[in-house]
């Protein structure tokens, strides 16, 4: 593999296998692109090590200057095609970027990413998968200010309630609740969002019920709102205040019911979920002390 | 006494071309009995590999694995045990143990193994155990920075597991031990 201590260097080796490997075709560079580009990412780590710049010949070893590289590089990849290898090296880059403190470029590896997202991705799993890493690395993210955010947080939940099947949507939507929740020292802590987005899954979970009766004569398994309780019971335990133990009792009587319905289909994988669920908050109520007192007025 | 061997996020050849060779002279075949793969293999070729260590393994899908049949998760039983695998992309907040402890609930197991963060990891909360071995290559990662190779070896007797951690730091290898003794509870099958 690539090395080379010297920053400097490094950056030149790159460059030249750059070269060559920009002319290997479909077959090859879906193994020597990302080899590359983690390469690269490796060399941009040890930069951010040092202080300053590294000025010097024909091309000065600074982040910035290889974060150009890595985008054209990775542009590459649309001959082969392999979009979703792209999109996931896009998030690699954008995490980088955010680490560096470059929130223009961060912002730029996101976008590419979703723009891959929107026109190359079809198949609705590679979707729901590239959602997933979509909403996983947005959530790490603290380089960018309020409007980037929110734009890139507004397309993700956007993206997340269009997914085709329901099921897929209600995770994503609960997935996003997280953009709005960091548990860092100086992290977004938007309890509202966060409740929206649980309670937007919520009707999403209950719309794919209806949806399974009229279609199928029986409602689904309920594993979804035993999912988006445990959501809830999260949000609680960090101190959401807008979560509330009598939204925390609602959800438990709706699943208790819902399971009890002739109509449900019984799935012992829910049962035993929800079994287990119930169980946690028993043992967080015995804890006594804060937990306790939090889970007082809950029923289980 | 049960041996399984859990590793993962290998990410060759994408970001490691092999195995850090202490590992390799130590992982024989013949000697553990399941081996438990959290994922990013990346290529066959592993795969191969690692089925050549032993015949009973079980792979969960990384978001850089070549082979998409992998499924997301797969719980089975050694013993007394229900394990449970995950790679862990796919449970957000990355490496945050509460949402890993709800997959827990989810999928009902004593012992839950992923990974993603090629961080090791190994507790105990009120549910069980959680596992992350880490990455076997030391592969890049932009969750956790300095990555030092590490897989895990479980040794499973009766109720008590006791978790091996090897790490590769600075060129030896450093073994760490944990044990867990699991409470014969009600509401575990029978």
């Amino acid at each position: 593999m690539l090395h080379n201590d010297d920053p400097e260097e490094m950056l030149k080796i790159i460059c030249t296998v750059r070269k060559h490997i920009m002319t290997g075709g479909p077959k090859r560079l879906p193994f020597t692109v990302p080899s590359l580009v983690f390469s690269a990412l490796r060399l941009v780590r040890q930069l951010q090590g040092q202080d300053g710049d590294v000025i010097g010949g024909e091309v000065p070893a600074t982040p910035k200057k290889i974060f150009q590289l890595l985008n054209q590089t990775i542009e590459a990849l649309s001959t082969v095609p392999a979009p979703e290898l792209a999109l996931r090296l896009y998030l690699q880059c954008a995490e980088a970027a955010s680490d560096c403190d470059l929130e223009p470029v961060a912002y730029e590896f996101f976008t590419q990413a979703f723009i891959l997202y929107e026109e190359e991705i079809a198949d609705s799993k590679a979707q729901f998968t590239a959602i997933h890493l979509i909403i996983g690395t947005l959530q790490r993210m603290n380089v960018f200010g309020i409007e980037n955010r929110d734009t890139l947080t507004h397309k993700a939940t956007g993206y997340s309630a269009k997914l085709l099947k329901k099921p897929d949507q209600c995770r994503a939507v609960y997935a996003c609740s997280h953009l709005f929740w960091v548990d860092d020292q100086d992290g977004i802590k938007d309890g509202e969002r966060v409740l929206l987005c649980l309670k937007r899954s919520l009707r999403i979970a209950n719309a794919a019920q209806q949806m399974a009766s009229a279609t199928r004569g029986s409602s689904g398994p309920v594993t979804l709102f035993v999912e988006i309780l445990n959501k809830y019971i999260y949000f609680f335990e960090k101190g959401n205040p807008q979560i509330t133990s009598a939204a925390i009792q609602g959800l438990i009587e709706l699943i208790t019911t819902e399971m009890q319905s002739d109509s449900t289909t019984p799935d012992p994988a829910s049962d035993a979920f929800f079994a287990s669920t119930l169980r946690y908050i028993q043992f967080q109520k015995q804890k006594g002390g804060v937990m306790g007192e939090k889970y007082e007025s809950v029923k289980v | 006494m049960v041996l399984v061997l859990a590793l993962g996020d290998l990410h060759i050849p994408h970001r490691a071309p092999d195995l850090p060779a202490k590992f390799k002279s130590m992982l024989v075949p013949g000697k553990i009995q399941h081996i438990i793969c959290t994922g990013n293999l990346c290529i066959k070729e592993v795969h191969d590999y690692l089925k050549s260590l032993c015949p009973d393994m079980h792979v969960t899908r990384g978001e850089y694995d070549e082979d998409a049949r992998y499924p997301e998760t797969k719980t089975f039983t050694i013993g007394q045990f229900k394990l449970g695998v995950c790679h862990g992309h796919q449970v957000i907040p990355w490496g945050d143990l509460d949402s890993l402890a709800m997959l827990q609930r989810q999928l009902d197991v004593d012992i839950l193994v992923t990974g993603h963060t090629h961080q090791f990891k190994a507790y105990k909360h009120e549910g069980g155990v959680v596992i992350n071995p880490g990455s076997a290559t030391g592969a890049y990662s932009s969750i956790t920075y300095d990555v030092n190779p590490s897989f895990v070896l479980m040794d499973i007797d009766g109720l008590r597991v006791v978790v091996y951690v090897y790490e590769l730091i600075d060129g030896e290898v450093k073994v760490d031990k944990i044990d867990f003794k699991k409470t014969a509870t009600t509401h575990s099958a029978h």
